[in-house]
């Protein structure tokens, strides 16, 4: 279920988002760059990976945030699992197909936001889908999934191919 | 054996279900407030990563400034001269004002009864999604810090309301600012004296709602907002912001005052976390 270099990349990548992200944020939002993360290694890794790089991912932002516990972990965990059922399928360039996916990611979590925001009392979230804060949130991670493909291809041991293909 | 098979077969849907299921009752636990231990527990281990990340961008941030001192260390050394003099005319002038505004104090009655004990804390990150506000402090339960103790900083020589505590670890805090939007604090207009309610708004700017319609013609832009000591978390008179517009609605009843905050929340780094006693329900 995923590799230790893979958990270590996540919780570097959380650790810098909650740190020192927040200096380039636009109109309140900054970029997600564990999303983008968990969206790489699901498709690298197909869907029991995916789904549990998400919830690891997910959970421990849940701990750093004021969000009730669970609540990125199941984001995380549904793009994991979903992006790890596109695991490949199709061909990813060096830039168009990463800044789709990275645009249909957070897309998908909005929903999800917004699913969770209906079904629970959700204190101190402020989201909205339409907002231009989110809009800056999908610019920004469209921009950025290129660049952090392309350093996540550097690490070879990320994508132990054909692990859990048929599970 | 068949359900052995069975498992094996559907095992990715089973790890899914039950990673799913569990994040789900973990939210329904969490937002009926119930005691979050593993939330505590999590924030205070995850949180060291973000301290040891914040010193090491301190330790860059203060040597690039150390550099940049020492540049600047002789035209400030001819500057401090020369406003040494300035100062010894003021010194003069000042102990006279002090003793004057002892006598006035006296006069007036001012009262110092808040018991103010304050734990300093260093902001040490902020959440890591865009759709939560708080900011993470360096010191929780063990420094003795509580859920709903108001937060202070001091930027500039002026003290200014921060928020108030929201979550605390064994090692780390959260807290909210009054720029959330689902912060509220009982404020009123220093000098008019008109009450409302001060709240945070999604473009992250603050707004006093609730002022009286017929308070129009008493304030204007300038006018410093304190807090009220109204409700049970924050004391009276801890500055907040200064007023900057007036929105007067033809079809609202009440003012909506927009502020500029006392505290630059972009460039927070120390804070004060008040100890109150009678604050906490």
């Amino acid at each position: 279920m995923g590799n230790l270099w893979g958990y270590l990349i996540l919780l570097v990548l959380l650790v810098v988002q909650s740190t020192i992200l927040h200096r380039i944020a636009l109109e309140g939002a900054k970029p997600d760059l564990v999303l983008l993360a968990v969206v790489y290694l699901a498709n690298k890794n197909g869907k029991m990976a995916g789904q549990t790089y998400g919830f690891v991912s997910g959970l421990i932002e849940d701990f750093l945030s004021v969000s009730p516990l669970g609540f990125n972990a199941f984001l995380n965990t549904l793009v994991g699992f979903l992006y790890g059922l596109t695991s490949e399928t199709f061909f990813i360039d060096q830039v168009i197909i990463p800044m789709i996916m990275g645009a249909v990611a957070t897309l998908m979590k909005g929903v999800g936001i917004s699913f969770l925001a209906g079904l629970f009392n959700l204190e101190n979230l402020h989201f909205n889908l339409f907002s231009v804060t989110f809009l800056v949130e999908i610019g920004y991670n469209m921009v950025l999934a290129p660049f952090l493909f392309a350093l996540l291809r550097l690490f070879k041991g990320l994508s132990p191919k054909k692990q859990w293909e048929g599970l | 054996m068949k359900g052995t098979g069975f498992f094996k077969k559907h095992r990715v849907g089973f790890l899914l279900g039950s990673y799913l299921a569990f994040c789900l009752l973990s939210i329904s636990i969490s937002t009926k407030t119930l005691i979050l231990r593993p939330k505590e527990i999590g924030l205070s281990v995850f949180s060291l990563f973000q301290s040891g990340v914040g010193s090491v961008q301190r330790l860059f941030s203060e040597t690039i400034d150390s550099v940049r001192t020492l540049k600047n260390l002789k035209q400030d050394y001819d500057q401090a001269l020369e406003r040494l003099r300035y100062y010894e005319k003021a010194e003069k002038q000042y102990a006279a004002l002090e003793e004057e505004n002892r006598q006035l104090r006296e006069i007036l009655q001012f009262s110092h009864s808040i018991p103010y004990e304050s734990i300093p804390a260093q902001v040490i990150g902020k959440d890591p999604q865009n759709y939560y506000t708080t900011l993470t402090i360096n010191k929780g339960s063990l420094h003795g810090i509580q859920k709903n103790m108001p937060v202070i900083a001091v930027q500039g020589g002026k003290q200014g309301l921060v928020g108030k505590v929201l979550h605390t670890g064994i090692n780390a805090s959260i807290v909210q600012p009054i720029y959330d939007p689902t912060s509220y604090v009982a404020a009123r207009l220093s000098l008019s004296r008109y009450e409302g309610l001060v709240s945070g708004s999604a473009e992250e700017k603050i707004y006093m709602y609730y002022v009286k319609r017929f308070a129009r013609m008493n304030i204007q832009s300038g006018e410093l907002i304190v807090t009220s000591g109204l409700n049970s978390i924050y004391p009276p008179g801890i500055p907040i912001g200064v007023l900057k517009a007036i929105h007067a609605r033809e079809y609202d009843t009440s003012l909506l005052l927009e502020l500029d905050p006392i505290i630059d929340f972009g460039r927070l780094e120390y804070v004060y976390v008040l100890k109150m006693q009678r604050g906490n329900p």
